[in-house]
């Protein structure tokens, strides 16, 4: 009896083990910002350790995107639960993340050490304008492929609006978050990637949007 | 005492956004410079522009590494682990808790609505967030107009001529500072 819980506790610390080593590897090497975490969590999950299938993969990425949260977060935190209970689902969140914290932490907070020294000053105000750019090319990529959608008004006055509640009257993100939404799904119009036509699935590679 | 403290302030506010962050990761950092900027003052608006900025040096989620940097900043150790968990537990548990009903239901089109209702809100927030660090960094006065020109040749770089993100931002912040070094108003 002894040994038998002995033997199983040792293979759940295998697979914490491996859980902890296959995520943190993600977390270290994923390129590609979130698509390319998501890619790189397939091949391990999938490919490597075989703990879902490909389908599962799938369906479980398709469905996560209902959800708030990271969605490269969501998926190791369900793979990591599948294989090893609530441990491996922490094991799992904290390896997939803690490597870039770290990373950032160090660099982040050293240069904070040194504001008074004028080169690092302007160091941090030249990263304050480039993440400008950044976040600007984050927005653009969304934006682009749905350019098509233009004409359909009700959808992007909604959206507007939402964005101006948001930053010229300040409204809380929270509240004005939720509210649009329900008034986005209940609004009655469809563009086409909604048209709900018989008997097939709409889908115009929602999935293979920039959902980090 | 004011490490407890820390840590559950860092609780409430993290997993506060873990439960609403719809629409992804970088939708999350419009409610994250809410929180953590004008609410509890954990960095200046000058500060959280920056990590944005380093951040993309590293791999790893934006939203996890500045909820960790935050956490540590503000509890140590602790903090940084309350500030990842309560950001993304949520979430998970929910998905753990919702996943056989939703699978079954994943086909309607009312989903699809659903989900491409969250992906604009999250142009929307992350066009907010941009919206608010564009207003920080006009305050930097005289910086500014120079500052914005080499901005938009970056954003240029790297939405139509393929620049690198990472070799794009150290050569922006070498040339940035190059000319402040030579004297010029940046």
């Amino acid at each position: 009896m002894s040994m038998q819980t002995e033997s199983a506790q040792a293979r759940s610390t295998d697979e914490l083990w491996k859980i902890l080593i296959s995520f943190g590897r993600v977390g270290l090497f994923a390129l590609g910002g979130g698509n390319g975490m998501i890619k790189m969590i397939s091949k391990e999950a999938v490919d490597m350790r075989k703990w879902l299938s490909g389908d599962e993969f799938g369906s479980l990425l398709g469905m996560t995107f209902l959800f708030p949260g990271l969605t490269a977060c969501k998926l190791s935190g369900m793979i990591g639960y599948r294989v090893a209970g609530i441990a491996g689902l922490i094991v799992a969140a904290l390896a997939i993340n803690i490597p870039g914290i770290v990373m950032t932490a160090v660099g982040f907070l050293f240069l904070l050490n040194y504001t008074g020294v004028p080169f690092v000053k302007e160091l941090l105000l030249a990263m304050q304008f480039a993440a400008m750019a950044l976040i600007g090319a984050v927005l653009y990529d969304m934006i682009r492929p749905t350019a098509k959608r233009r004409k359909y008004w009700i959808g992007i006055s909604l959206t507007v609006a939402f964005f101006l509640a948001m930053v010229l009257f300040h409204f809380p993100v929270v509240i004005c978050l939720l509210c649009y939404l329900v008034l986005y799904i209940l609004a009655p119009f469809w563009s086409p990637a909604t048209e709900p036509v018989r008997g097939s699935t709409a889908n115009d590679g929602l999935s293979k949007g920039t959902h980090p | 005492m004011p490490l407890l403290h820390a840590v559950t302030d860092l609780l409430v506010s993290f997993g506060q956004i873990g439960v609403f962050a719809f629409g992804g990761g970088d939708a999350m950092l419009k409610m994250i410079r809410d929180e953590v900027v004008a609410h509890r003052h954990w960095l200046t608006a000058d500060e959280f522009s920056s990590l944005i900025a380093i951040d993309f040096l590293f791999p790893g989620l934006t939203a996890a590494k500045i909820a960790g940097v935050i956490g540590y900043r503000v509890a140590g150790v602790a903090g940084l682990l309350t500030a990842v968990l309560a950001l993304n537990l949520p979430g998970i548990i929910l998905v753990a808790i919702g996943f056989t009903f939703t699978a079954k239901h994943v086909n309607r089109p009312i989903v699809q609505k659903i989900l491409e209702a969250m992906k604009f809100g999250a142009m929307a927030m992350i066009g907010a967030v941009l919206f608010d660090m564009m207003q920080s960094a006009a305050a930097h006065g005289n910086g500014t107009v120079l500052g914005v020109f080499l901005t938009v040749l970056f954003f240029v770089a790297l939405e139509f001529f393929d620049a690198p993100v990472i070799g794009g931002l150290l050569t922006y912040v070498a040339v940035f500072l190059g000319l402040h070094f030579c004297g010029l108003p940046i």
